[in-house]
């Protein structure tokens, strides 16, 4: 992401051409100096090239003017065209080495071609400089905003880190005293008591996993994610290996088809597809309960898909589903959670590069698919 | 192989925490002195015998449980300098702490913590972990004597 120093020549060419053309497009003698000694070089070579009388010399000056113009804007065209003029007036125009009324005359028109030439070349070249100037101001501020972007992504996720684990501490003071107020003085409290204490340890509880979860999450957002190479079927297999051993009655995992290999973070996939599949058997009412596991290779991106035959995600309800803490649910209903499961995946996803998103027939099931690095733009 | 007479050192700045950890010990039937440092500093000079410690009021423990977060020298440094001094680096230290962080649990071991234990919530469980922790390390395991 930082923008390192690049080293090879090309790069340091395209500097040296950078600090030139900015510096010379508006500051004054060093780019005047310059273009004297470009004409000088260029009236040099015209004499080498031929006698004076061959009328090779707008050709000769041409370049030596698009220079000048590319290192110092129209300006400094302008007054290499002139100085060309001047030139072809004094020296190759009879009588020769002199200036005259009728050497003047005698190159006018040519004068004239070459300084209209000249405009329109040196107008051309300056328009290609503010546009370039404009271009680089534009990507310096969209970079400035992105970075400004980052920064405050960075310090929100350090600020639920930290707030999320000092809240921790006293909670767990809370669920201390009421477990000690619970095992000394519960005899000394009638029931109703007892019940309120109990409330406060289960809310305690609850809470302490609203924030694991939230401090989970927050770190994803800060952790720097492995880029291994990750072999997705073995993690499959292991994902349903700790989660329900080979056979389980009511419960069927399938795999239609290889996942294959890609590059990531071994423990974070592990994760997303630990809860997918346990969130289509959890939210799922059918006798025998199914997940089919699969990758569509046919893209250049592979496409994964977690599907299942459970309750189904109404249409309304879709996006609130990566909303964290929105449970669609009571806490009672479906076995309870936390309602970060899907958070937690779509975060670990959207650090890999890829997306999740969600197909599904209420009463019939739902399908995830997810990709895990970047979709190319020929997809 | 019981032994009582083994002092602990307790690092940990917050009093309800403490009153966790000393109710956790009694429960677990342990009996040793316990010594309670609420930062650092503290703890280093405990250790080192200096500042408003010496050889009378700070004995060398047999055991450390150390608290990660601690304010001003926190318990990461405090067991960096720990490993890296040839006098204490025998005493196990056994990181007790809120945080499961990878990062945290990596940096400790590489520092030389000899376990690391995530404070379980609910005092039934870090009542079952402090049990735990005296049976292995006040009574499985041999710890050698002051050098």
């Amino acid at each position: 992401m930082s923008a390192t120093q690049n080293n090879t020549p090309a790069a340091a060419v395209n500097r040296w051409i950078n600090s030139k053309s900015l510096a010379g497009l508006f500051d004054g003698s060093g780019g005047y100096i310059f273009t004297l000694v470009l004409m000088c070089v260029a009236l040099g070579f015209r004499f080498l090239l031929a006698t004076e009388d061959e009328g090779l010399q707008y050709i000769t000056f041409f370049p030596a003017v698009a220079i000048a113009a590319v290192r110092g804007g129209l300006k400094q065209g302008m007054v290499a065209v002139f100085i060309g003029m001047g030139f072809a007036t004094y020296f190759f125009t009879a009588p020769y080495h002199s200036l005259t009324l009728e050497s003047v005359f005698t190159s006018f028109w040519s004068n004239v071609v070459f300084l209209v030439d000249g405009i329109i070349v040196c107008y051309s070249i300056e328009s290609m400089h503010r546009f370039r100037n404009q271009y680089a101001k534009e990507l310096e501020e969209s970079k400035r905003s992105e970075d400004r972007v980052k920064l405050i992504n960075k310090e929100l996720d350090e600020f639920a880190y930290i707030a999320s684990h000092d809240l921790k501490e006293p909670l767990r003071g809370i669920n201390n005293y009421a477990s000690f107020l619970e095992e000394d003085y519960a005899h000394l409290i009638d029931e109703d008591g007892n019940q309120y204490i109990h409330a406060i340890k289960r809310l305690s509880l609850r809470t302490t996993t609203l924030i694991e979860k939230l401090l989970a999450y927050s770190r994803l957002g800060v952790s720097v994610i492995k880029e291994d190479l990750v072999d997705l079927d073995l993690i499959f297999d292991e994902v349903t290996r700790d989660m329900y051993g080979p056979h389980i009655q009511g419960i069927t995992v399938k795999r239609n088809s290889p996942l294959g290999m890609t590059t990531g973070d071994p423990s974070c996939i592990a994760e997303v597809l630990q809860n997918l599949i346990s969130n289509g058997l959890k939210y799922n009412d059918k006798p025998e309960k199914r997940i089919e596991i699969g990758c569509e290779a046919s893209k250049n991106t592979p496409v994964y898909y977690v599907s299942d035959n459970g309750i189904g995600i109404p249409e309304k309800h879709i996006d609130n589903v990566f909303r964290i803490f929105k449970r669609l649910h009571e806490q009672t209903k479906f076995g309870g959670g936390s309602g970060a499961g899907l958070t937690i995946v779509k975060k670990i996803i959207e650090r890999h590069g890829g997306r999740i998103w969600i197909e599904s027939e209420p009463g019939a099931g739902t399908t995830f698919f997810f990709t895990l690095k970047p979709e190319q733009m020929n997809d | 192989m019981i032994n009582d007479t083994r002092t602990i050192l307790v690092v940990e700045d917050s009093d309800d925490g403490y009153l966790a950890t000393a109710r956790a010990f009694k429960k677990a039937c342990l009996k040793n002195p316990v010594y309670r440092c609420t930062n650092g500093d503290q703890a280093l000079d405990f250790l080192f015998q200096r500042g408003e410690y010496d050889g009378q009021s700070a004995p060398r423990p047999s055991m450390i449980l150390l608290d990660l977060n601690l304010p001003g020298t926190d318990g990461r440094e405090v067991l960096q300098i720990i490993k890296a001094e040839p006098k204490l680096l025998s005493i196990p230290v056994i990181v007790l702490t809120t945080s499961d962080a990878e990062d945290d649990i990596n940096r400790c071991y590489e520092a030389g913590a000899n376990s690391y234990v995530k404070k379980p919530v609910g005092i039934g469980g870090f009542v079952e972990a402090i049990t735990r922790i005296k049976n292995f390390w006040l009574e499985l395991v041999i710890i050698p004597k002051e050098p």
